[in-house]
């Protein structure tokens, strides 16, 4: 699967699609953590060794996301799904061999972090489009309820599916063109050990940042609504 | 029969989020899952009518303590059908205490412990098989496929197995001992002490992270590369202690690396 081909990019983007609706249409089964959809989406883009590397990487430093009550914390599922898709592009690191690979592993991963914020606003968008399903489903007459809350699931499963697979492909086509131009351009060379040494220092301040959460006493705080999202002017928290 | 209707209502609850709404949240899913049980306990069509629109209501609750309320529910409902009432305020009520008690449970056992504790032990595990050998030997580590293979297939299927083992239990139990019990399963879950055991394996997920952290940092014997590893380990929980974002942080640790290639710090 390393070839330009779009097949390839729309395979990519269906397969996060099914990955993302672990988040909330079906489960929580876990497989969207990082540890997880890291090395799975690694094997599917047909380099394990970076999604092992990504995946880890995250998953240590995100380890304390929670959905608490309406917050929506921090996608970092989409951060790992684009480093790798963007890590493993062809005429990228074919084995990840040796140390300009890995700073390219490296480089993807800097890039795909802000997308972390992008995805959960596209989620909280996402939810405000819910309400809208659900007050249609509230519409349906007693008598064919029970119908209509399996038309509201239903939707709700594919609305989530076409969204998120919209959104990868988006983010894989335009990330390509961004990628080609700056994973191999020669002004990035002299960053070459800097990024590769990163590979070593990322996992090591993952390890850091779970040391704090397993000695906090509220380790899902950081995650409450209060803490995941904005007032609004008149002093009331809205996600 | 009501067996049938129970693993219809288990199976159901893992699509309870998904129409989740900032109005009313999981009600949609709530409602979808309980529809089975809500067959059973009502015996005529307005009766179950009803009910399956009362639980269009506002809902919220941890995912994995949701099919307990619903079996809370369903005796609820089941005792309203069985008299002569055609409503009762005290379910909504019940229905939204005890969604926000196990809420809270759920969110400090489930996500801020169990999770957690899940990865950091698969990360371990995955750590050991295919970590570089101590003589600088990289060609069975995860930097190559066979390491990266063996290292995968312990995280994906250690964690999911791990972790699942405890959520789909909680789910069925939760659900067969609510149906059976009612409201009294309040007991039972306070019999299972999860603050207790929460307590407990955090503090066991924290030797696995010391465990985790000097296997990692036993490999670099490099004194200096050393050094900065422990200061970035101490810094980034200091750093998150503080309250800063671990999007800065990630930008951060990059910027000392770079740093580290000017100081003539290379890549063992």
């Amino acid at each position: 699967m390393t070839s330009l081909m779009p097949h390839r990019l729309i395979a990519a983007a269906m397969w996060a699609g099914f990955i993302a609706l672990d988040f909330t249409a079906c489960g929580p089964f876990m497989i969207s953590q990082p540890l997880v959809c890291g090395p799975l989406f690694g094997w599917l883009m047909g380099q394990v060794a970076v999604g092992v590397i990504i995946g880890g990487i995250i998953q240590l430093l995100w380890m304390d996301l929670s959905p608490i009550g309406v917050g929506i914390p921090y996608d970092a599922t989409s951060t790992t799904i684009l480093a790798i898709y963007w890590a493993t592009l062809p005429s990228g690191p074919q084995a990840v061999p040796d140390h300009s690979a890995l700073s390219q592993v490296v480089l993807a991963l800097l890039i795909a972090v802000p997308f972390g914020f992008l995805f959960r606003w596209l989620d909280q968008m996402a939810r405000r489009i819910n309400t809208i399903i659900m007050h249609q489903v509230d519409r349906v007459p007693d008598e064919h309820l029970a119908l209509g809350l399996w038309g509201g699931i239903v939707i709700g499963i594919a609305w989530s599916w076409i969204r998120y697979t919209l959104a990868y492909a988006l983010l894989f086509w335009a990330g390509r063109i961004a990628w080609m131009r700056l994973a191999y351009s020669p002004r990035l060379t002299p960053m070459d050990q800097g990024l590769t040494m990163a590979v070593l220092l990322l996992p090591v301040a993952g390890m850091g940042v779970t040391l704090e959460l397993f000695l906090s006493d509220d380790p899902e705080g950081r995650w409450a609504p209060w803490r995941a999202t904005k007032p609004t002017k008149n002093g009331d928290r809205r996600a | 029969m009501i067996y049938l209707a129970q693993l219809e209502t288990f199976i159901r609850s893992f699509f309870l989020q998904a129409l989740w709404n900032y109005e009313r949240m999981q009600n949609v899913g709530f409602a979808f899952s309980i529809e089975p049980l809500l067959r059973r306990a009502c015996r005529t069509k307005e009766t179950f009518y009803r009910a399956l629109r009362r639980n269009t209501d506002y809902f919220n609750v941890h995912p994995y303590f949701a099919p307990l309320i619903m079996g809370v529910i369903f005796n609820k409902e089941r005792e309203l059908a069985e008299s002569n009432r055609t409503e009762d305020p005290t379910i909504s009520v019940l229905k939204n205490t005890m969604g926000a008690a196990f809420g809270a449970v759920g969110d400090h056992v489930i996500w801020g412990t169990w999770r957690p504790f899940c990865a950091i032990m698969a990360l371990c595990v995955g750590l050991l098989v295919g970590y570089p050998s101590m003589n600088g030997d990289m060609s069975s580590s995860i930097f190559h496929l066979p390491g990266a293979t063996l290292c995968a297939k312990w995280w994906v299927v250690g964690f999911l197995s791990m972790f699942n083992s405890i959520h789909l239990w909680l789910r069925w139990r939760g659900l067969q001992k609510a149906v059976s019990d009612g409201p009294l399963v309040v007991r039972w879950v306070e019999s299972l002490h999860l603050q207790k055991w929460a307590a407990q394996i955090r503090r066991v997920g924290l030797l696995f992270l010391f465990f985790m952290v000097l296997v990692y940092f036993s490999h670099w014997t490099r004194s200096e590369l050393l050094i900065w590893m422990v200061a970035v380990f101490l810094g980034s929980a200091i750093l998150k202690r503080w309250g800063l974002s671990t999007f800065v942080i990630v930008y951060l640790v990059c910027g000392v690396s770079l740093a580290m290639t000017k100081l003539e710090i290379h890549w063992p």
